[in-house]
């Protein structure tokens, strides 16, 4: 018996020895450059002096925090690894899923003590992450807002190259479009709004439930009893009493949370909604339910909802329900590339010309928030278009090279950030469909 | 059918190593048929090992076995069992939260099989007839086997090996766990067995019941056959000096009759447990050892407990006289100076895979300190001088408690009684499982204690052990003292046995 | 079987290699020694496939922020394991520890009051859970299931709206790095290994972990001993509550959150077993907690792919619990059927 246990041990051991020679090798070349890069960085405490390691023909390394593992990371991964790090050399550090600030830290401190010359936070968003990054010398970038990180918009920060977030006014927009013309004219269907994380501050939620409430407001000529602002803010499920009778209920909470879905279930299973929107991405959550609630009432449930392109959306789109109908009508989707490129550019700004350049700062030097817009799908037909949006197998990115090349400094050197956000924000679908076709 | 006299199972050079320990050393022996097989010899000696090997419970090392003239090599228990061989052992080998008919059937669900489904009458009817078969009536087979004590339990093992109708019937050490009644059941079996051309195998420490019992012994010493004994030429003496290696006298109690003092240093004042005892009086004196026996389920062990604080006394007190301390639990009864030897050894006299050390180590610590912090050169002289005087055997005091025999696991129990310097020490039998070299120590142990001033109460189901000892003899029976016996009058066991039944 | 081919040992016993390893194994400071070697290893085989970048003061400073959460946590927790228990709540009982300390720090401003704050509701909370299982006789993993949901569900009530609260960032760094966290850790791991090792609370605990009837007979109250480790305990989560807070300079939500699992993982490492007994000890918990971020660290910087990262990380958890784990090869025990 001991034999053979001490026959395992060593096995066990040899492997394990040779597992990580392995991962030695493979990441030597990688260790080597990142190494270098990081006795530069470290000579000169500027995130400015990066360009020197640029000079010296280094690749910059970037961190990149997630904090989620679903399509967007993978779609957001595929397109740095793949495209990004040979066409403009650059290196990134991909993090594990970061469950908490702590965890975020953890991997900052990890990503310096690597070499890394940038992170790209798309967890924490927070000033102990910029002050880390600042002491360290590393640029800073994160996905968010201001609004909820309030202490990042300032200049405190010189490593902070800015915040990159969706342009919530225009996805509230196109719910608000959608509505006005989608809604029936009397408002008898009755409506119900997932507000998601709203009452909690986040600004994306707060956007899209407002430009619903105000899409109502306006279509029906109504007034809420209470105000607007107060409704968003609501924590528990509240019917948004008015001077019309129309049925609004809004529905608060996180759909990641374990008791959203019963709640929306018990609802809708009321039979009095033909109208679903929700701030959040939830029709592959709610498809059964809708499903069900249309079969049992025989009536056709409106769906509009937040999304991402791929599969469990094409079948959400192409599965109908018994009216012929597809299962949701709207899907605000975030076009990943394009988001990620923004960072990207916007980080390597920073790296190249410091974070006082006027292509990563405003006028008045102080940090900008870039912001994207979402593109609206309404249709099977709309969607087929989009087969090679962002397509992680043939390599066909929304965001190409021009797209890239057109943000940096490298290629554009009078280029402000003004430029880099009306990029971003002159996004669409005709838009993308155009240079789909270029 | 086989004839008296073939040879059933041999054993043929075999060895058993346990890394450096050897455990058994090129053994030959066979089995025959019409015969009952006793294996006799101390603690650690290799009989339980061979045995356990014969039923497939563990592999041997080297060497080569037979069984019905065809090489035999079992893998699992289950597959000697299917082919005969069935095994009681020693240790409890029921499972407490199943039913006694499933533990009967363990493994063998099989023939219950509806589809997915076991049927649990059939089950239970056929472990019924199984029990029956033993001459068992008074156990419920659809009752969890965790209902019933540890005799029961042990009658539940016997029926399942003897369900199986086995040619080779192997009983290790279970009679010591038994009562009369229990025991006479297994002789029954075994006798039947042997009738039937069946073979017997058994273990056990009592020399007696091995003498009367088996028509042939064999003699191991450190895992080697000292000598194969015939029924008739059977001698205590001798057999005696073949198993220890040196020569045994006779007996080896005490001889004096020096008395006890006047002074009462430990009264029970009327108490009431919840099972058993009900308005019982009991007085222990200064250097006295006070046997209590009965038969096993008489109440003596739960007035063990009760007088040491593990058993709750719902009327009535114990106290010590001298300082006039309640004893309302085990740790008052500790710090007053009292020690207690659990007759579950395994369960609650030892932690198991702590090392000897620890467990020595566990009465002292209000003894090796300077304020709170222990000393640890104090506790290693403190553990050390124990494994010197008891002779423990062991490597080194690092060795977990499990590791070691019978034998030395209870002397390492005495050891930290000694150790910690009780002045009452209750033994519940304190010498079951162990062999009659370690019996004569422990016996000598007892006596010096008494000599100290120690106060001492022995409870045992073995009378000549408890007529051997004590200065005065309680017997009980239901719960209530039926006889009380002194030293200085000298025992009748005829007299005692009646009034324990 | 092997054992089968090994040859006979003659009267004078030569030993088999095999024979000589399980001798090796089996010493008594195997165990003890297993665990600082293997960090020892980690950390060298690091060094070298970084060409010398992970033998650096910044990743050992780094290391030990990533360990001391954890690491603190587990040393009081070691004490609830040798007794046997677990507990899971420490990370709601840290979160809400924390949670309070903030709102103290926010309403005052004092430091000093938020520690103090922190350390005695751990204290408090810690205590009430024992209370809860001495006196009411439940197990304290199944009173730890159900506070675990109160104490969160507190939390979440406490922080509100955005799901965190910010404290100073200054302030949290001069508690970080002023020196504060490095002695009151050093005091507090001392302080247990000292309780552990050097007093009868170790000792107590350890033997009632492994055999509680045993124990009782020997005089250990069991109810005592309970309740000094989950005093200890609270202490350490007390400090971690500190040590996490001025970790992020916030208090969420998710303070605290997985705390008990990765403890119970960082004790395994650590070459301990979380139900306690013979072979427990005080110090596995920061130990096991230093390797976790050695290899964090050590993989991400050798340039292992964020995807091959916990793959590489599982087999190596298991490898080391493996080899950490006791499989004593004795003389027949027969308890096993």
């Amino acid at each position: 018996m001991k034999k053979t246990n001490a026959l395992k041990s060593a096995v066990a051991l040899l492997l394990a020895g040779s597992m990580l020679a392995a991962c030695g090798s493979t990441g030597s070349s990688s260790a080597a450059g990142s190494g270098s890069s990081s006795a530069a960085t470290s000579e000169g405490s500027e995130p400015a002096a990066g360009d020197a390691a640029a000079a010296n023909g280094d690749k910059y390394v970037i961190g990149i925090a997630e904090a989620q593992a679903n399509d967007e990371v993978t779609i957001r991964r595929a397109y740095l690894e793949n495209f990004i790090a040979p066409t403009y050399n650059v290196e990134f550090i991909f993090s594990e899923v970061l469950k908490d600030d702590a965890a975020t830290k953890t991997f900052i401190e990890n990503c310096i003590n690597s070499g890394a010359d940038a992170i790209i936070d798309m967890k924490s968003a927070n000033g102990t992450m910029a002050q880390l990054c600042q002491d360290a010398g590393l640029v800073y970038t994160f996905n968010g807002n201001y609004v909820s990180s309030p202490e990042l918009n300032s200049t405190d920060y010189t490593s902070l190259s800015g915040c990159i977030g969706a342009n919530n006014e225009h996805v509230g927009s196109l719910f608000g479009d959608w509505l006005e013309e989608n809604a029936s004219e009397d408002g008898s269907e009755g409506f119900l709004i997932s507000t998601s994380l709203a009452s909690q501050g986040n600004t994306q939620h707060i956007e899209i439930a407002k430009a619903l409430l105000e899409g109502l407001q306006e279509k029906y000529g109504l007034t809420f009893t209470k105000s607007i602002d107060e409704l968003v803010a609501s924590a528990e499920t509240t019917n948004a009493e008015n001077d019309k009778g129309i049925l609004v209920t809004i529905y608060p909470g996180s759909p990641n949370k374990d008791t959203w879905l019963p709640g929306i279930s018990t609802l809708l299973q009321s039979g009095k909604y033909q109208m679903f929107m929700s701030s959040g991405q939830t029709y592959n959550q709610t498809a059964t339910v809708v499903d069900e609630v249309e079969k049992a009432f025989g009536m056709d449930i409106k769906v509009a909802s937040i999304g991402a392109l791929g599969t469990t959306l094409t079948t959400a789109f192409n599965t109908q329900d018994p009216n012929g109908n597809p299962s949701v009508d709207l899907v605000a989707v975030k076009t990943v590339s394009c988001m990620t490129a923004c960072m990207f550019a916007t980080t390597y700004n920073a790296l190249v010309e410091g974070t006082e350049s006027p292509a990563v700062r405003g006028e008045d030097n102080m940090p900008v928030y870039f912001t994207f817009n979402f593109i609206g799908i309404t249709s099977p037909d709309q969607l087929a278009e989009t087969t090679e949006w962002d397509n992680m197998e043939t390599g066909s990115w929304i965001a190409d090279k021009d797209f890239v090349d057109s943000m940096l400094v490298t290629v554009n050197p009078d280029i402000t950030s003004a430029d880099v956000n009306e990029i971003m924000q002159s996004l669409s679908f005709d838009k993308i469909v155009e240079m789909m076709a270029a | 059918m086989a004839h008296k006299g073939e040879t059933l199972v041999e054993v043929r050079d075999l060895c058993k190593y346990f890394g450096v320990t050897v455990a058994l050393h090129h053994v030959d022996f066979v089995v025959k048929t019409g015969e009952i097989r006793g294996l006799i010899g101390e603690n650690g000696s290799g009989k339980s090992t061979v045995s356990s090997i014969i039923a497939g419970m563990q592999p041997a090392s080297m060497g080569e076995m037979f069984y019905k003239g065809k090489p035999w090599k079992p893998s699992t228990m289950l597959e000697a069992q299917a082919a005969g061989i069935g095994m009681i052992v020693q240790e409890s080998g029921t499972i407490a939260n199943i039913s006694v008919a499933e533990n009967i059937f363990l493994g063998n669900y099989g023939k219950f099989k509806k589809g997915p489904l076991i049927n649990k009458a059939a089950m239970v009817a056929e472990a019924r007839k199984a029990l029956e078969k033993i001459g068992v009536t008074n156990i419920n087979p659809a009752l969890p086997a965790g209902h019933y004590d540890m005799q029961e339990r042990k009658l539940i093992e016997i029926a399942k090996c003897v369900y199986n109708d086995p040619e080779l019937l192997i009983v290790d050490e279970t009679t010591t766990a038994l009562s009369q009644g229990g025991r006479d059941i297994i002789y029954r079996i075994m006798h039947e067995m042997a009738d039937n051309n069946k073979a017997v195998m058994i273990i056990s420490h009592d020399l007696n019941e091995m003498m009367e019992q088996c028509d042939t012994l064999t003699v191991l010493r450190d895992g080697v056959i000292i000598d194969n004994i015939e029924k008739k030429d059977f001698d205590p003496d001798d057999i005696k000096q073949k198993m220890v290696g040196r020569e045994i006298k006779g007996d080896y109690y005490r001889s004096d009759n020096d008395g006890y003092g006047d002074e009462v240093v430990l009264k029970a004042d009327c108490i009431t447990t919840m099972h058993s005892l009900l308005c019982f009086d009991l007085e222990l004196h200064k250097q006295e050892i006070l046997g209590i026996g009965g038969l096993s389920d008489c109440g003596m062990h739960t007035l063990g407990r009760a007088l040491y604080g593990l058993e709750e006394i719902v009327d009535g007190d114990v106290i010590l006289t001298k300082s006039g301390t309640r004893i309302k639990n085990a740790q008052v009864a500790f710090r007053s100076g009292m020690g207690y030897v659990s007759k579950n050894r395994d369960t609650e006299s030892l932690e198991l895979n702590a090392s000897i050390f620890a467990n020595i180590a566990s009465t002292g610590y209000d003894k090796n300190n300077a304020g709170p912090f222990i000393l640890p050169w104090k506790e290693k002289t403190y553990v050390e001088k124990q494994i010197q005087a008891l002779q423990i055997k062991c490597q080194n005091a690092y060795q977990p408690v499990r590791a070691l025999s019978g034998g030395n696991k209870q002397k390492v129990v005495f050891g930290k009684w000694c150790a910690d310097d009780a002045d009452v020490l209750i033994l519940d039998c304190p010498t079951r499982g162990v062999d009659i070299g370690v019996k004569a120590a422990m016996y000598q142990l007892i006596y010096d204690m008494k000599k100290q001033g120690k106060s001492i109460i022995m409870i045992s189901e073995e009378l000549p052990e408890l007529m051997g000892m004590c200065d005065r003899l309680l017997i009980l029976r239901d719960g209530a003292v039926s006889g009380e016996f002194f030293r200085k009058d000298g025992y009748d066991d005829r007299e005692l046995i009646e009034h324990m039944i | 079987m092997e054992a089968a081919k090994t040859p006979t040992p003659k009267k004078e016993h030569v030993l088999s290699l095999g024979e000589r390893i399980s001798v090796i194994r089996q010493s008594r400071y195997f165990l003890m020694v297993f665990p600082f070697a293997m960090l020892a290893i980690i950390i060298l085989i690091f060094t070298v496939a970084t060409g010398g970048q992970f033998f650096r003061m910044s990743v050992f400073s780094s290391l030990f922020s990533q360990a001391v959460i954890i690491g603190t946590c587990a040393t009081g927790v070691s004490f609830i394991y040798s007794n046997g228990n677990l507990d899971i709540s420490i990370g709601s009982v840290l979160g809400l520890a924390a949670t309070l300390g903030v709102m103290v720090f926010t309403a005052t401003n004092n430091v000093v009051l938020m520690i103090a704050v922190m350390i005695l509701s751990a204290l408090a909370l810690m205590a009430f859970n024992c209370t809860m299982s001495v006196v009411c006789h439940i197990k304290t993993i199944t009173v730890a299931i159900v506070v675990t949901q109160i104490y969160g569900a507190i939390s979440t009530l406490l922080i509100g709206g955005t799901g965190t609260i910010d404290i100073d960032y200054n302030v949290a760094v001069s508690l970080e790095d002023g020196g504060f966290r490095y002695v009151s850790f050093a005091l507090y791991f001392i302080f247990c290994i000292v309780l552990y090792h050097f007093t009868r609370v170790g000792r107590e605990l350890r033997f009632l972990g492994g055999n509680e009837n045993c124990a009782q007979q020997t005089g250990i109250s069991n109810s005592r001993a309970t309740y000094i480790s989950f005093l200890v305990t609270g202490l350490g989560v007390g400090l971690a509550a500190v040590y996490s807070v001025t970790n992020v300079a916030a208090v969420s939500v998710e303070t605290g959150s997985n705390l008990g699992m990765d403890v119970m993982l960082a004790t395994v490492l650590g070459g301990m077993s979380i139900f306690g007994g013979a072979r427990s000890n005080a110090y596995a918990g920061i130990l096991g907690a230093l390797t976790v971020a050695a290899l964090n660290t050590g993989l991400l910087m050798v340039g292992v792919s964020s995807a091959w990262i916990q793959g590489i990380r599982g087999i190596i958890f298991l490898i080391l619990v493996w080899m950490n784990s006791e499989r004593l090869a004795l003389l027949p025990s027969r308890v096993q059927f």
